[in-house]
């Protein structure tokens, strides 16, 4: 079986390094963008599994990127990265149907074992 | 009552006096009625006379009409005048004056029982003395040149001097001296009527004292203050208010308050009826100077009321906060960027560590594992500080969110509970709980209180070696209370009431495991106030600690 894609949005690109070795060790494969517009690209050519999207990012921002997204597909878990976790902007972004969050400060691996489990359900929604 | 008991006595004489015409008449008829018949017998007088006779008697009422009603009108007006004066003698004695009667040459011929209050000598005493008996030695001088007026025929009225009682007491007099004369209207001796105003005195001092302190303080006040009128017109303007708004005392009294355009925030004089208005305490709101700035100000009212409670005006106090609401602002912003700022690399070095730990690029061995361990605890550590900094700032600047929700928080409690029930079983402490069996619903934010728990039970386990850690909670009717208490190293007495100030940290622990940031308990306290509960502290050095906290249920 071919490992799931996963697109990472962040515009810090060590911290993009640090997920994508984890999320490679975890068995998935990882495509990353650093800006609103090359994740929007990404997202229409590679088909990603899941979107793990940064909130706070120069131009178009995350919650732009997760409107774009969701326009046109609205079951692809996408989870918001992010610093805080109590944040207005969490708000929102649950308004536009976020699947969940990633703090940045928390165990990473704990947080990918989440982002599994959300993959697992959209497939399992999309196999019936 | 006296009018009817009056008119008996008054018929009473009547009666009296008409038994005693009736002997008269009865006496003087019998006399004439001899002399008549005698004369008659001795034929000297004619018949005319006989009829003469018959005169007499029919003329007796008018008789008594003319002599003996007036007189016994007489008598009973004397009693009247005796009863009145009696009368004023006794309120002259039951006065609480001193009412004192003297003679032109000063000395004391009448002393009532007020006098005897007043003064504290008995009428025997005093009766004969000179008055100047009663004046200190420095009033002497005074009392020549009073009699002197007084035999010239005037009245002197409220004369405010000072007296000496007998117990050697200073007591403040108001006098009212008034000649006496005799029937002829002769100049006879001279009525003093004395009143003690000393408290009076009192009260007008420490009304003067009230009134200076108010108007030091109206012009000392590092805040404005100015007073409104029912009608919401200013009617009085500190140099304070002149300095922050711009406008002059001239140019601010009279003005109504709404109209007065300095300020926009006009929460009180919307209100067109005064009674309606509510006082304001730490309310913060903009004004607008008179050269166009728009302030922040801090502002206080009170109303003020008339002996009956009614609203009469408004005073209003506030201070320039401008400043310190930028700088404040200042700090939420640089504590909230720098915080996001430092958690991106610190995630980046925490994951960095983790995946080499995690031995993802290749194998570790145990020294470099346990390196890696000490540098992943420590920036673990430091992302605690930069939450909690976060918190505390939030805190501090009132913007902590309260969430009102309703959950029930003895299971809340057990959730906390066991999440540290594996650590403590680790350092082999017991982890005690005394809980009601039904649960408690209170409003609240159940992740702030979570928080706090976990704080409060966090600082028990780093700080118990051995022993227990208990945690109770009682339903107090209106409120929940919860404690959590340990047989750790307890606080020094003199420690504990600044517990809960921040980057307090009291038995830092040395070795291994958790570091503290210090600011746990603020954290906890500010979460706890926010919630309009109390948290307090009972410990001893070496015995253990006991934190309670309550929270109301609404």
């Amino acid at each position: 079986m071919a490992k799931r894609k996963i697109l990472v949005v962040d515009d810090e690109i060590d911290f993009l390094e640090m997920i994508r070795l984890r999320l490679e060790a975890n068995n998935y494969s990882v495509i990353t963008a650093m800006d609103g517009n090359e994740a929007i690209e990404k997202f229409k050519t590679e088909n990603p599994a899941a979107v793990l999207l940064d909130i706070l990012m120069p131009g178009m921002d995350g919650l732009d990127v997760l409107k774009k997204i969701r326009q046109t597909n609205s079951k692809i878990p996408v989870f918001i990265i992010t610093a805080f976790s109590n944040e207005e902007r969490f708000k929102l972004a649950n308004k536009f149907n976020a699947s969940g969050f990633i703090v940045k400060t928390n165990d990473l691996q704990r947080e990918i074992q989440n982002i599994t489990t959300a993959i697992g359900i959209s497939e399992d929604f999309k196999g019936r | 009552m006296k009018n009817r008991s009056t008119n008996k006595k008054v018929k009473s004489h009547t009666a009296a006096n008409l038994f005693i015409t009736l002997l008269f008449v009865v006496f003087i008829t019998d006399v004439v009625t001899n002399v008549i018949t005698d004369a008659f017998r001795l034929s000297i007088l004619p018949e005319s006379i006989v009829d003469g006779f018959l005169v007499i008697l029919l003329a007796y009422p008018s008789l008594y009409m003319l002599i003996f009603r007036p007189l016994s009108r007489e008598i009973a007006q004397r009693k009247a005048t005796e009863k009145e004066l009696r009368r004023l003698a006794a309120i002259v004695e039951s006065s609480d004056d001193a009412i004192i009667g003297k003679t032109l040459d000063g000395r004391i011929v009448t002393w009532n029982r007020g006098a005897e209050k007043i003064y504290g000598y008995t009428a025997d005493e005093i009766k004969g003395k000179p008055i100047s008996f009663l004046a200190p030695s420095e009033r002497f001088n005074e009392i020549p040149k009073l009699i002197d007026k007084v035999r010239h025929g005037e009245s002197i009225e409220h004369y405010e001097t000072i007296r000496r009682r007998k117990n050697g007491e200073m007591i403040d007099v108001s006098l009212t001296i008034s000649p006496i004369r005799d029937a002829s209207g002769n100049i006879t001796g001279a009525s003093t009527i004395s009143r003690d105003i000393t408290e009076h005195k009192i009260s007008e001092e420490l009304l003067r004292r009230a009134k200076e302190q108010a108007e030091l303080l109206f012009r000392i006040s590092p805040s404005a203050i100015f007073t409104l009128d029912s009608k919401m017109r200013i009617t009085e303007w500190n140099d304070r208010a002149t300095e922050i708004t711009g406008y002059s005392k001239e140019e601010a009294i009279g003005k109504v308050c709404t109209m007065f355009e300095a300020f926009l925030c006009s929460k009180e004089c919307a209100v067109h009826k005064i009674t309606d208005i509510k006082p304001v305490f730490g309310e913060e709101c903009p004004i607008r100077t008179k050269d166009g700035r728009t302030l922040t100000i801090l502002k206080n009212t009170g109303r003020l009321k008339d002996k009956n409670s009614n609203t009469i005006g408004i005073i209003e106090s506030f201070s320039d906060i401008t400043e310190r609401t930028r700088i404040e602002k200042l700090k939420d912003e640089f504590i909230s960027t720098v915080s996001h700022e430092l958690r991106t690399p610190l995630s980046i070095t925490k994951e960095g560590i983790s995946l080499v730990l995690d031995k993802i690029p290749g194998p570790v061995n145990e020294q470099q594992a346990k390196i890696l361990t000490v540098s992943k605890n420590n920036v673990d550590r430091l992302a605690r500080i930069i939450n909690s900094l976060l918190d505390i700032s939030r805190i501090e600047s009132g913007k902590i969110e309260v969430r009102k929700e309703a959950f029930e928080v003895i299971s809340v409690i057990r959730q906390v509970l066991a999440a540290f029930e594996l650590k403590t079983k680790e350092k082999s402490l017991t982890l005690r709980a005394d809980l009601p069996k039904e649960g408690i619903i209170i409003h609240g934010d159940m992740d702030a209180i979570t928080q706090v728990l976990t704080n409060l039970i966090g600082n028990s386990y780093k700080f118990t070696g051995k022993g227990f850690i208990e945690v109770k909670a009682k339903d107090k009717g209106d409120a929940v209370e919860i404690s959590v208490a340990d047989t750790g190293i307890g606080i020094a007495k003199e420690n504990i009431p600044k517990l809960f100030n921040k980057f307090q940290q009291f038995g830092r622990v040395t070795g291994p495991g958790e570091k503290g940031t210090g600011l746990g308990l603020a954290i906890a306290k500010g979460i706890v106030t926010a919630h309009k509960g109390r948290i307090w502290a009972e410990s001893e050095s070496g015995k253990g600690t006991k934190i309670t906290f309550t929270l109301p249920k609404i």
